[in-house]
């Protein structure tokens, strides 16, 4: 290696330790999470919450000012990929502390046939203080919401009385103006679902100052 | 240490009484098994191992006790490339001789149909594991939150 190659690497060197140490405050640490198909504007749609012994209100998807809404399709029966998402983002908000109480969740159900106010309210109790339980009235209620996140799911019923169902297991942020930030395929790790919590959180705490 | 890494329920001894005389050493280890902690209400589980057969064999089916659940089946999580997943029974599962088999999240797993009860974390449940050529196999599966918790 000549001198002249050496001491270019040098400058390389340093301008890289520049870039880490100001890109920590800017636009480096990327987020782990994908970034949404097309508009992802989703603050116009709404669907019936559910609360045992009340009547439904219309939740609109968009967060509480300064925080995140996190939105999911899915639905109680599923034993495998619901409870992975469902309990790898508690670990997430576990990991947050107090910042946990800035993200919201939003449990959408694919299979009306059994999910019930009676089981879904319970359910995400268990995971979550406070989710929204949602439950749409109609398919086309389901279709609109699905469309305008992206995701699709399909719940039929057999002859037997079994239900199938398939769905997107799909994670999405949505900020408080409806717009989806990112999205978690699944399979994301707890650790880089609170990456990303931590670090949208505190773009959103930029804001408001 | 209560609950750490492997549930090793390997080397079971089968006995063909009457058949080929002397007892046959079933050659299958189950390694890490555990079921996930279900919310209330859920009325489905699922168990997750790792599966090594010394020989070639096959998964034929999962046993339960009407105590924790209906039924047990083999399920298979798929998902396509834009994150759709849907679930399908399978009715039988390879083992191929010395390759580890594994039933994860979002892929292979046992499906607990019916739950008698949530199960809860810190509970251990048994299930028996039927196989093609080895008879069968007893598990004790502790219940967890999630993967080495």
């Amino acid at each position: 290696m000549t001198r002249d190659r050496r001491s270019s690497l040098a400058v390389l060197g340093w301008a890289a330790a520049v870039l880490a140490v100001t890109g920590c405050s800017t636009a480096g640490d990327r987020l782990k999470g994908q970034a949404p198909q097309g508009e992802a504007f989703v603050g116009d749609v709404s669907l019936p919450e559910v609360r045992p012994g009340r009547e439904d209100r219309p939740f609109t998807f968009r967060a509480e000012p300064g925080g995140l809404l996190f939105v999911y399709f899915g639905f109680t029966s599923c034993p495998d990929v619901c409870p992975t998402t469902l309990s790898d983002l508690r670990r997430a908000l576990g990991e947050l502390g107090a910042d946990s109480a800035r993200v919201e969740v939003a449990f959408v159900t694919v299979d009306p046939y059994r999910d019930t106010t009676e089981v879904l309210v319970p359910y995400l109790a268990s995971y979550f203080t406070g989710a929204h339980a949602l439950y749409p009235r109609t398919q086309e209620q389901l279709a609109r919401a699905e469309t305008a996140f992206g995701a699709s799911s399909t719940a039929s019923k057999r002859p037997d009385g079994t239900v199938e169902v398939s769905h997107t297991a799909v994670g999405y942020l949505v900020d408080e103006t409806g717009r989806v930030l990112v999205q978690w395929p699944f399979g994301l790790s707890p650790e880089d679902m609170a990456h990303d919590l931590r670090r949208l959180l505190a773009a959103r705490s930029g804001m408001e100052i | 240490m209560k609950g750490t890494l492997a549930v090793l329920a390997g080397a079971v001894w089968l006995a063909f009484a009457g058949c080929q005389g002397p007892a046959v050493r079933l050659p299958v280890h189950v390694r890490g098994a555990w079921a996930r902690a279900t919310p209330e209400g859920a009325r489905a589980g699922a168990i997750y191992m790792t599966l090594t057969s010394e020989v070639a064999d096959s998964l034929i089916g999962v046993e339960v006790s009407r105590e924790i659940a209906d039924r047990a089946e083999m399920h298979e999580t798929l998902g396509d490339a834009s994150g759709r997943m849907s679930m399908h029974p399978v009715a039988g599962v390879e083992l191929p001789a010395g390759e580890p088999v594994e039933f994860r999240p979002g892929g292979r797993h046992v499906m607990l149909m019916g739950l008698a009860l949530p199960l809860a974390e810190g509970d251990t449940i048994s299930v028996d594991l039927r196989l093609r050529h080895g008879g069968r196999l007893a598990l004790r599966v502790p219940v967890r939150s999630g993967p080495g918790r």
